[in-house]
């Protein structure tokens, strides 16, 4: 906790220093306002003694002229203040954003295995938010206070010096109290938090587990849980807000308190005649220009407490460093041939204790086309992704065209390998950018169409009213699953890529299609590696290598010839397969 | 999918409506008591504020101008005891109001909570959990907010505002006006503010919205993202979705910057109107310095409110937009509801028909078109075809978990849409291939809610279905805490709790989907046992993946792409050499890559 908290102020210094010009020039704006604010009271003394002394109206119109005077300037710097510092903390925000993002996109799988995409969103909105509140509003305010009760105290002690000090003698108990306050505050600040990540959690497993709930009938008892929580967080809420609010009652009574001495001392003063009754009036001014900024103090509290709490939660994605890194001397290999051997690999998900591959040892040659076949949890998409290096992988078991597979740069490594994942993702943009998504530079029509070809979704793609233009997803046209698949292919693809992968990619496009774009590949895609795996034995059957995986482990390897007549895991998936093609057809 | 339902969930709203306001106030009904007290609290609070001005106008006139200073002291005694009193208000106040507040947020809560409850299983599949999660948790909360901070707040400025006017009027009406001519200065400045303002409003929520649905799909997507290398690509287009947020932003701050200054001058302007005419009026003898100081002070507390009164524009903005979404979710109707007169339940025979059952989760793909099946008491039966037959939907539909579009499904002879869901659910178990676990003791998870079961209860059915030996291996035995995703537990582990917790309700009719995983042949033999235990004595429904079960089965069913195409029991079928045999052989073949029994004797 206390280390979370270092680290926040830390970073948020490093944020602040980035633009400390505009927040100095703020605080001068800051100091130039409270200055010309904490005037008038001056003016007002000058005002009022002339009244009482039977000045001319004239004498009135000026010192009227001069208050409005002082509160154009006053506004000028006032603007300043918020458009330097208010302007600054929006930088931050910002800043703060575009920094979460740029980390999101360094953590890697094993991350978003394990992560919700709401709770990230939350951080990069909400979190940011009061980041954004405490920093901007936050500081701002306090900065005010501070300066107005300093320039205030000063301008006070030189018009009376005496009664200035009766004046301040709640402060200590103000200061106090907020300190106090601050301490009180904290815990039951963290324990409403808690409460209410209960909740959260409470809600999301009623919510998936909906299903057994309601087979169970057991609605009433989670309806129960969740109100007993639900309520436990209303009494969580009212024991802060005891302490809370009671806050700002406490701050307006003691800035009250101040205003019954300057009438009870001030009073006497003037009586005795040691004072005007302007500066009388001059200091009831004072007091009410202060006021204001000490109750805002209770608020900037809140926005502290608050912003810190948020930024916390920030830090500690921050703070999380993604398994797979890039080696510090990578070796660019700008062309690639595609040879790929695994050395005796073997493999557990990061924090996992199960094994997921076994002493895998396997070399495929620069063109050939491997298939990969098993059943499902046998390891198959673990091992091709590792190809990729979404996972960390130990030294000495992976190596592409004899680098060690950590040596090599990600970015010349991925660039290298065209993948084309189980599920499909594309982004709600057009099919034009979607194919071209892997490329840098622009993209060249011909080239899409090309690939598009190669993936045999040009023909549909064109049918739709805006052909390449047409957007996906959200307004745009939803594609079938078939066409989802080989506008991801046709996106791998686009980068000409040494090695292709194709996890399950066919699962969703018919057989005939499937052949379709195998042969395509053979004729555009000549001497390179291809690893295919697939549940069809179609798809398989034509490979240089067929591999069997099974519990993590390669149980069979060979042609498909060879591994039929083995007898094995093999040729029964193959005979399998046979049934299943022939039940499809009965209808 | 999931970029999509973020856009709709952005959509913008008005930046005040009063249907949904109105609609909102109505969670306060049952606290109008405490709304009225607290009202009536502000209002005491507003006027006490108001005092303080005017006791120094009495200081000044009645007892500084005459050297009065017993008076003086009777004026600073009583000043402390208004503050004391409006601190005392103040405090019980906010306190009853936020308790309220809190109340409210509560009801919110558990009438959303409640209502999800009722929603079938079809709003689920189209709801993304996380999404409904935003609306219990954060949208309620920002309603609070509106309640507490907003609404009342906004009362208590109003209150201000008039007083203010109200005793400067009394004091002094003449003043009062001269006062009072920068008034439309204030209200032009005010309304050409918060035209601008709502304008840069709607800006930075449109792109707002497109910042929230950028993030929400590039981090879904961003395996993808990584996988072609295209970290810095994005990145910039993030920035250029971030940077039109700050743009937008900047904007807003640009206005504000300008509005309280130029609220400031007009301020100052009133100010020296006062020191101009008020004073001219002490001069001249026709006011007295008392009520010329008082109107200072009072000028200066007029225009605090006002400023508060633009700050609470952004509350009751994100206001509307949660109660718009929390609205839009209360105001979906569930499609099965209980029915209005629904048949009595007798304990069950177990008896269940379909007959032409017609059902589709998305219009114009059916699932099944025209199931038909009768499936007497106590009797074993298995459902088997390939994947995506419609094996499950049938489960589906017998639990009401979603509405069928045509036919009826009779259970003891009673139409299934006229019995209450609940009742009929409370006779049945349904084993589902994946065990969801809930977070808790293991002795939680198989009686659930359900505290009238004692342990020893548990203990028994656990024991007969072989769950016990490996629960009493747990060091906390049943009090072991569950994870999450019940990551301490094995696949199979999991399955013979699932079975425990069926078992232990004692269910008149069974549903089991079997689960595919493989597991380790040790455990695999414990399941067996344990399923021929569970479906004795009582109609049991198995969507069958394993051939032992199949075969002592009375009656199985196949299903081929939503029909019911074979019925009979094993032997029938693998005579008929039609779908089931092959099924069969398929499946035997599976059994194989899977689990590696021995070769069943019927062949």
């Amino acid at each position: 906790m206390r280390a979370v908290q270092r680290e926040s102020r830390k970073l948020l210094k490093r944020y602040i220093l980035r633009y400390r010009h505009l927040w100095l020039w703020g605080f001068v704006a800051v100091v130039l306002t409270n200055i010309f604010t904490l005037i008038t009271p001056w003016v007002l003394k000058y005002a009022i003694d002339s009244i009482s002394r039977g000045a001319r109206t004239t004498d009135l119109l000026g010192y009227a002229g001069l208050i409005v005077g002082l509160a154009i300037f006053q506004g000028v710097f006032r603007y300043f203040m918020r458009q330097t510092m208010i302007v600054a903390s929006r930088k931050v925000e910002y800043d703060l954003r575009q920094d979460f993002f740029a980390h999101l996109e360094k953590l890697d799988r094993a991350y978003y295995d394990r992560s919700q995409t709401g709770d990230i969103m939350a951080r990069a909105t909400n979190d940011v938010e009061s980041v954004r509140m405490m920093l901007g509003p936050g500081i701002m305010n306090f900065t005010n206070t501070i300066v107005a009760v300093v320039i205030g105290l000063v301008l006070m002690l030189s018009l009376h010096w005496r009664l200035t000090l009766y004046i301040f003698i709640p402060f200590p108990v103000l200061s106090l109290v907020t300190f106090l306050f601050v301490k009180l505050i904290y815990p039951r600040y963290e324990r409403i938090q808690e409460q209410y990540s209960k909740i959260s959690a409470k809600a999301q497993e009623s919510l998936s587990g909906i299903r057994v709930i309601k087979a169970y009938v057991q609605e009433a008892n989670e309806r129960g849980a969740f109100r007993r929580l639900t309520k436990d967080y209303i009494k969580k809420n009212m024991d802060m807000i005891r302490i809370w609010g009671a806050l700002f009652p406490v701050l307006s009574l003691l800035a009250g308190a101040m205003m019954v001495i300057v009438i009870l001392v001030g009073g006497r003063y003037v009586i005795a005649g040691s004072m005007t009754l302007g500066e009388f009036v001059a200091f009831t001014a004072y007091l009410g220009l202060l006021v204001w900024p000490m109750i805002a103090l209770g608020w900037v509290m809140g926005l502290y407490q608050r912003g810190m709490a948020s930024m916390g939660r920030i830090i500690k994605i921050l703070q999380k460093k993604p398994l797979v890194e890039e080696s510090p001397t990578p070796a660019q290999l700008p062309q690639i041939r595609g040879e790929i051997e695994f050395r005796n690999l073997s493999f557990s998900y990061p924090g996992a204790e199960t094994t997921v591959l076994k002493n895998i040892t396997l070399k495929i040659d620069a063109g050939q086309t491997v298939a990969i076949v098993g059943s499902t949890g046998s390891g198959k998409t673990t091992m091709v992704s590792l190809i990729s290096r979404v996972y960390p992988v130990e030294r000495g078991q992976l190596f592409i065209d004899g680098v060690d597979i950590n040596d090599i740069s990600l970015k010349s490594l991925r660039r290298s390998v065209g993948f084309v994942p189980q599920e499909t993702f594309l982004f709600s943009d057009t099919v034009r950018s979607n194919i071209a998504f892997g490329l840098e530079t622009a993209s060249d029509l011909e080239d899409i169409r090309v690939k598009a070809r190669c993936a045999a979704i040009e023909r549909e793609i064109l049918e739709f009213p805006e052909g390449y233009q047409t957007v996906l997803g959200e307004r745009g046209i939803t594609l079938s699953g078939g066409q989802k698949q080989r506008t991801a292919i046709a996106r791998a693809l686009m980068l000409n890529p040494p090695i292709l992968i194709l996890d399950d990619a066919f699962s969703s496009v018919d057989t005939y299609t499937e052949e379709e774009i195998l042969n395509n590949f053979k004729n555009v895609f000549f001497g390179r590696t291809v690893i295919v795996i697939s549940h069809r034995i179609s798809t398989v059957r034509s490979a240089d290598h067929i591999v069997v995986l099974e519990r993590g482990e390669i149980v069979e390897q060979g042609t498909d010839d060879s591994l039929v007549s083995l007898g094995g895991l093999y040729s029964r998936i193959h005979e399998k397969q046979l049934l299943a093609e022939e039940l499809e057809v009965i209808s | 999918m999931t970029t999509s339902s973020y856009h709709e969930e952005e959509k913008l709203g008005k930046a005040y409506d009063h249907r949904l306001m109105r609609r909102l106030l109505r969670y306060l009904r049952p606290y109008r008591v405490t709304v009225v007290i607290s009202v009536a609290l502000l209002l005491i609070v507003a006027g006490l504020q108001l005092v303080g001005p005017y006791l120094t106008k009495v200081a000044i006139d009645n007892y500084i101008a005459f050297k009065n200073l017993s008076g003086l002291t009777e004026i600073a005694v009583l000043y402390l005891a208004v503050l004391v009193f409006q601190f005392t208000v103040r405090y019980i106040q906010t306190y009853i109001m936020q308790l309220m507040g809190q109340k409210a947020m509560y009801d919110l809560r558990m009438q959303l909570f409640s209502h999800l409850q009722k929603m079938s299983l079809s709003f689920f599949d189209k709801n993304p959990v996380g999404r409904l999660m935003t609306r219990l948790t954060s949208d309620v909360q920002v309603l609070n907010q509106m309640f507490t901070e907003g609404v009342v707040a906004i009362f208590g400025d109003i209150f201000i505002l008039i007083g203010i006017v109200a005793v400067m009027l009394a004091v002094d009406y003449r003043l009062a006006l001269v006062t009072f001519v920068t008034l439309p200065l204030l209200i032009l400045a005010t309304a050409i503010f918060r035209k601008k303002v709502r304008g840069v409003y709607r800006l930075v929520r449109t792109r707002t919205a497109r910042l929230n649905a950028f993030m929400q799909e590039h981090i879904s997507g961003m395996a993808v993202i990584q996988l072609f290398a295209q970290e810095r690509k994005i990145l910039n287009d993030f920035d250029d979705v971030n940077s039109s947020l700050r743009q937008a932003y900047l904007k807003t701050v640009f206005y504000y910057a300008i509005f309280f200054p130029v609220v400031e001058v007009i301020g100052a302007v009133s100010l020296g109107l006062i020191i101009w005419y008020g004073g001219g009026g002490v001069l001249a003898g026709s006011i007295s310095l008392g009520v010329l100081v008082a109107f200072i002070q009072y000028a200066e507390m007029f225009y605090h409110p006002i400023r508060d009164l633009s700050e609470k524009y952004n509350i009751l903005q994100s206001a509307m937009a949660s109660s718009e979404r929390i609205f839009g979710l209360l105001d979906t109707k569930p499609s099965i509801l209980p029915p209005e007169r629904s048949v009595k339940l007798e304990t069950l025979k177990g008896e269940i028909e379909f007959r032409e059952v017609h059902f589709a989760y998305n219009q114009g793909e059916p699932v099944l078109e025209g199931v038909s099946f009768k499936i007497q008491p106590g009797e074993r039966v298995a459902f088997v075809g390939a994947t995506g037959a419609g094996k499950s939907s049938i489960i589906s539909l017998l639990c009401r978990f979603y509405e069928y579009q045509k036919g009826e499904i009779l259970i003891d002879g009673k139409d299934l849409r006229r019995i209450d869901p609940q009742e009929l659910r409370r006779q049945m178990a349904l084993v589902l291939q994946d065990v969801f676990l809930f977070s808790g003791d293991i002795l939680a998870n198989i009686r659930l809610g359900n505290e009238e079961i004692s342990l020893e209860k548990v203990k028994e059915v656990s024991e007969y279905v072989n769950a016990d030996q490996f629960i009493s291996s747990f060091r906390e035995g049943y009090g072991e805490p569950v994870g999450e995703r019940g990551s301490n537990l094995s696949g199979g582990q999991k399955q013979l709790l699932a079975f425990a917790r069926a078992l232990v309700f004692d269910p008149r009719i069974l549903i089991l989907d079997e689960a595919t995983s493989s597991v380790d042949t040790e455990t695999e033999l414990l399941i067996r046992e344990a399923v021929g235990k569970l479906i004795r004595g009582r109609t049991s429904l198995i969507i069958a993946h394993r051939l032992s079960t199949i075969q002592d089965c009375d009656k199985i069913i196949v299903i081929h792409k939503g029909k019911v195409r074979e019925e009979g029991t094993h032997g029938e079928l693998l005579r008929k050499r039609g779908i089931y045999y092959r099924l069969y052989q398929l499946q035997y073949k599976d059994q194989e890559v899977g689990v590696r029994e021995q070769e069943p004797e019927v062949r």
